[in-house]
């Protein structure tokens, strides 16, 4: 269920001036400076007034500065952006955004990154700016990402755009590439008397390691791991990141089925929703070790823990969508 | 606080919320730089003086009193009256006989004000800005003084700055407080930064219009509103002269005249007597000259480029060359028809005359005027046409504002003694009876015979009076009445003759001229300038003001009118001393001439004649490039470019100091990363060597010492001395030989 991206019809003056993966707007300012100058390059013309000529030709050095200052902070933007937590389809999601100013010489100011709007699309990132990026430095920045449907889908075109330094034009400089996110399904809450009925009561200690239950040790952070589990005083002893692990205790378990279905259909995706809503709930509301069955075939074993929730969780974006991610 | 937080701090004035240092900035430019476009319109004398007085008073008001960033609805409604009052008002004093361009202007500045009352967020600063702008356009439309480019090179940077930090404010504005602080922390940190931001903008703009102005072919008229230098003052070229105009105007050091002569090489003398001749009179009433009816009448004839002025009923001179404009040629373009009995009547000189706009359209002239011709540097003085008025006087008719540029030829030659004693005391013609009337009393009468008592030539009266008035009177540049003549007894030459017996060179010249109607001697009264003197910066001759002076003319038959001054000569020279500091005021002129030339009256010939000068030319409708020409100037160009890169690159070299510790800290760096070994982004140099320990790296503990050293220096309150430098790269050294 592929997100589409339709190219909206824009003004035409922006469409003249835009080229080379350029494009430029003109502010309410701005084309008020420009009426001005026209009006005196025409009465310079007309009376043949030499200051008038100084003038004028002033206003157009101020233009070209103008342009050649914005397309200098536009070309030196360099952007990387990764979604921070997961990511749900129709659920907000923390979007880092790492801009950086390739440029070893002189600041870059007034920088913001926005999605693109010559396109018509229901994905939708926040906008950040950023005041001033150092020469040869990044700056790191928080957004926000909505998707709309599930699956493996690109980040929304995005374009560096400034407005320096007179704030007349709005320079935009399309970004290469696209990251590709993996949208998770929609989730929803669940009712509380579901997650009770699942649960059998506590179990014997296991012996094994798990998030929760009795001190067990401390072991290395592993990349994934919740940062609430470092254990920071050992860390500052040890000088790297320690994380505490738990006995684990006996835990019911339930494996959840999945009729097969295409992806796209609403009764399909439905399905898929309420699979996944249930996920979330009994992983990390009612501890309940989960599994899942597409029809007859035990896709995921029941287990416990963040990283078995994103196996499910993927296999749920992507159930039903090969088809369409081969086309 | 550097000095433009200073500035800002004392002209940003109190904010109605919050007081950031950024944002007080931006109010110090906006209100800079409305400053600087109100001084170039009021400089013009394009807006009402107690309008700007009031504007003033009202925007120390503003800026110590700005209204709140939410004001009052009671308030803003206060606000929108008042300027359409002010707009109806506008309309009103256009309609009842302003000058649509004064009350426009006035407008304007009733607008800057209420903006600087509401300059709470930055669309009214925009506002601002864009109101400043217009200002400068109309002051460059009506201004054609030197003082406006200085005042463009003071506006331009304020303007770009105030643009830029507006801009920023203005993003701080759009996405919330969060950025707004972020703008105001970094504006004032990075403040010098973006002043040469705004400096580079500046430069750029100012090339643009440089080249624009070189390179952009002028199709208009070439002047536009250059203006009278005076308004509707006289200074005694009108229709009619009152006595005692004159010595208002003694003081006055404005140069109102630009003299080149064109049939004399150097060195040129320092000051230079001749009468230039503008105005002349032939009736005198109670203290006033005018016209008379029967005044004899002038006539030009045209030849060859010139208005030859008759003299005797006829054209007194053969034109052999053309005119200056036609070519620049120098030397001698009339042969003078000889006068018998006037040996010295060919003595001619020929001058190139560049005259402000004075508030008259009499063209001035050396001795007796021989002939003029017109030098039109654009299509409106090419509309200009002389005619002949009463008693020698040319006039430009119908003459357009400005200044205008004209060549004249005069007679400076004078009769000599012998040939003046020579013709005697002839019976005066009728028709030059205009030139013997007085109707002043018995006394006046008595007096004049008394004086000529004994004279029986016409020179030997002339110079009777002539010495009876430098023997027995002052000159005085201040013009005492008697009693007698303000209760209306006398008349004030009588007075000036009879009671004060001082007074400036009008007196005289009246007094001479009236003294000699009484014996018979047919005078006229003469108003123009005396002398002029030498610019060697600007290789011209400048009139100024001061050097007005009225003197007499006694018509000797065949001879003509033959000058005489009565005016003593300490009196001729008085203006002299007018410039209160004459170098300074020879550079200011010839600044000043050199703009009007090469600036203001730039026109299209001028710009032929410069592409013509890099190898453009232009045959037909055919553009032709010479490379030859062109070559040095694109050479010179490129190498211009070149220094200013090298230079500019040596400067920022020059400018970035690296700290020795620093440099030295730089280059381990450079070695360990070659090592594999290399600082991760987020470590200190105390991190790096512990984190190198930890992973076993051999030269952890040299790294170790060398980091707490490095640290030691680098963050001391004191710069290192030497031995520690030299230790500290000791250090480094002990690291690279591991």
């Amino acid at each position: 269920m592929a997100t589409t991206h339709d190219p909206k019809r824009v003004p035409l003056i922006r469409r003249m001036l835009t080229a080379r993966g350029r494009s430029l707007e003109i502010t309410k300012a701005g084309w008020l400076f420009i009426v001005l100058t026209l009006a005196v390059g025409f009465a310079a013309i007309n009376s043949g007034a030499n200051l008038l000529h100084v003038l004028f030709g002033c206003q157009i050095g101020l233009i070209i500065a103008s342009g050649l200052l914005s397309e200098n902070m536009v070309r030196r933007a360099a952007v990387h952006r990764r979604v921070a937590s997961p990511l749900h389809a129709g659920s907000r999601s923390a979007l880092v955004v790492e801009l950086r100013n390739a440029s070893s010489r002189g600041d870059m100011i007034s920088v913001s990154v926005e999605d693109d709007d010559r396109l018509t699309t229901t994905d939708q990132t926040e906008p950040v700016f950023a005041v001033a990026v150092p020469a040869s430095a990044a700056m790191t920045l928080h957004s926000s990402v909505t998707m709309h449907a599930r699956g493996l889908h690109p980040l929304p075109r995005a374009v560096v755009a400034t407005r320096f330094p007179f704030g007349l034009f709005v320079k935009r400089r399309e970004l290469p590439g696209r990251e590709r996110v993996l949208v998770y399904p929609r989730i929803h809450p669940i009712d509380p008397a579901l997650l009770r009925r699942s649960r059998t009561g506590d179990g014997e200690a296991l012996g094994a390691r798990s998030r929760a239950g009795e001190f067990y040790g401390l072991a290395e952070y592993r990349e994934g791991e919740e940062l609430r589990r470092i254990h920071w005083p050992a860390t500052a002893r040890l000088g790297r990141a320690v994380v505490q692990e738990f006995e684990a205790r006996g835990e019911a378990e339930q494996v959840l089925t999945l009729e097969p279905g295409v992806g796209g259909e609403p009764s399909f995706e439905a399905a898929i929703e309420q699979i996944a809503s249930q996920i979330v709930a009994l992983l990390r509301e009612g501890r309940v070790a989960t599994g899942l069955r597409y029809g007859e075939q035990l896709v995921v074993e029941a287990g416990l823990g963040p990283g078995h929730e994103r196996r499910l969780l993927e296999f749920l974006a992507l159930v039903g969508l090969e088809s369409e991610e081969h086309s | 606080m550097s000095w433009i937080e200073r500035f800002a701090r004392i002209l940003g004035g109190r904010r109605a919320g919050a007081n950031s240092g950024l944002l007080r900035l931006r109010d110090a430019l906006s209100l800079l730089q409305a400053a600087i476009a109100v001084t170039a319109v009021s400089l013009a004398q394009s807006v009402s003086l107690w309008v700007v007085a009031v504007g003033v008073a009202l925007t120390i008001l503003a800026v110590v009193r700005p209204l709140p960033e939410q004001a009052r609805k009671l308030t803003q409604r206060l606000w929108t009256s008042a300027i359409i009052l002010a707009l109806a008002a506008s309309g009103a004093r256009v309609l009842l006989g302003a000058e649509l361009l004064i009350a426009g202007v006035d407008f304007l500045l009733l607008m800057i004000v209420e903006r600087l009352f509401n300059r709470q967020r930055c669309r009214e600063h925009m506002q601002l800005l864009m109101l400043g702008s217009v200002l400068m356009v109309i002051a460059a439309v009506i201004d054609a003084e030197l003082h406006f480019p200085i005042l463009l090179a003071l506006y331009l940077p304020t303007a770009t700055l105030a643009l830029i930090i507006n801009h920023l404010l203005s993003e701080g504005e759009r996405l919330g407080r969060r950025v707004e602080f972020e703008v105001d922390r970094y504006g004032r940190r990075e403040l010098s930064r973006l002043s040469r931001a705004a400096l580079q903008v500046t430069a750029i703009a100012a090339v643009a219009g440089f080249v624009t102005f070189l390179a952009f072919p002028r199709f208009g008229v070439g002047v536009f509103l250059r203006g009278n230098l005076y308004g509707e003052e006289t200074v005694g070229f009108s229709e009619s002269v009152q006595l005692g105009g004159f010595g208002t105007i003694k003081n006055d050091a404005t140069v109102i005249m630009h003299l080149v002569p064109l049939d004399q090489s150097g060195p040129y003398p320092a000051r230079l007597t001749w009468h230039l001749r503008g105005s002349a009179f032939a009736k005198y009433e109670s203290g006033r000259w005018t016209r008379a009816r029967n005044s004899r009448t002038s006539n030009l004839t045209r030849s060859r480029g010139y208005e030859l002025l008759d003299e005797h009923g006829k054209p007194p001179a053969e034109v052999v060359s053309a005119p200056y404009r036609f070519g620049g040629t120098s030397g001698k373009v009339l042969r003078v028809t000889p006068i018998p009995g006037f040996a010295a009547a060919d003595q001619t000189v020929r001058v190139l005359v560049t005259m402000e706009d004075i508030g008259t359209d009499l063209l001035f002239a050396a001795g007796r005027p021989l002939g003029f011709s017109l030098a039109p540097r654009g299509a409106l003085e090419e509309r200009n046409r002389l005619g002949a008025d009463l008693d020698d006087q040319v006039r430009v008719l119908d003459r357009r504002n400005g200044p205008i540029q004209y060549e004249f030829v005069g007679r400076v030659g004078e009769p000599t003694r012998a040939e003046l004693l020579a013709l005697g005391d002839p019976e005066v013609p009728a028709k030059l009876h205009a030139y013997i009337n007085t109707e002043l009393s018995p006394e006046f009468k008595a007096l004049a015979k008394q004086i000529t008592a004994g004279a029986d030539t016409r020179l030997a009266k002339v110079e009777a009076v002539e010495r009876y008035l430098l023997q027995n009177y002052s000159y005085s540049l201040a013009q005492p009445r008697s009693e007698r003549v303000r209760k209306g007894e006398l008349d004030p030459v009588e007075g000036f003759l009879f009671d004060t017996k001082a007074g400036h060179c009008e007196y005289f010249a009246t007094a001479m001229t009236l003294l000699l109607r009484e014996v018979g001697v047919p005078t006229r009264n003469v108003n123009g300038f005396y002398g002029a003197h030498y610019n060697r910066l600007g290789n011209f001759y400048a009139v100024r003001q001061a050097d007005a002076h009225s003197w007499t003319e006694v018509y000797f038959d065949e001879l003509g009118w033959v000058t005489f001054d009565a005016t003593p000569p300490a009196g001729r020279t008085a203006g002299d001393d007018a410039p209160m500091f004459p170098r300074l005021a020879n550079l200011a002129d010839a600044l000043r001439n050199t703009y009007l030339e090469y600036v203001i009256d730039y026109n299209l010939s001028k710009q032929l004649a410069v592409l013509e000068q890099i190898g453009v030319e232009r045959q037909g409708h055919r553009v032709t490039v010479n490379w030859r020409q062109l070559a040095p100037w694109l050479v010179g160009l490129t190498g211009v470019v070149i220094a200013s890169g090298i230079g500019r690159a040596l400067w920022r070299r020059k400018r970035v100091v690296v700290p020795v510790e620093v440099a030295i800290y730089r280059r381990v760096l450079a070695l360990m990363q070659r090592r594999g070994r290399g600082r991760r982004e987020h470590e200190s140099a105390r991190a790096w060597a512990a984190r190198l320990a930890i992973e076993g790296a051999p030269e952890a503990g040299a790294l170790e010492r060398f980091a707490r050293r490095y640290d030691a220096l680098r963050f001391a309150v004191e710069r290192p001395s030497v031995e520690e430098l030299a230790r500290l790269r000791e250090l480094a050294a002990r690291l690279r030989d591991g």
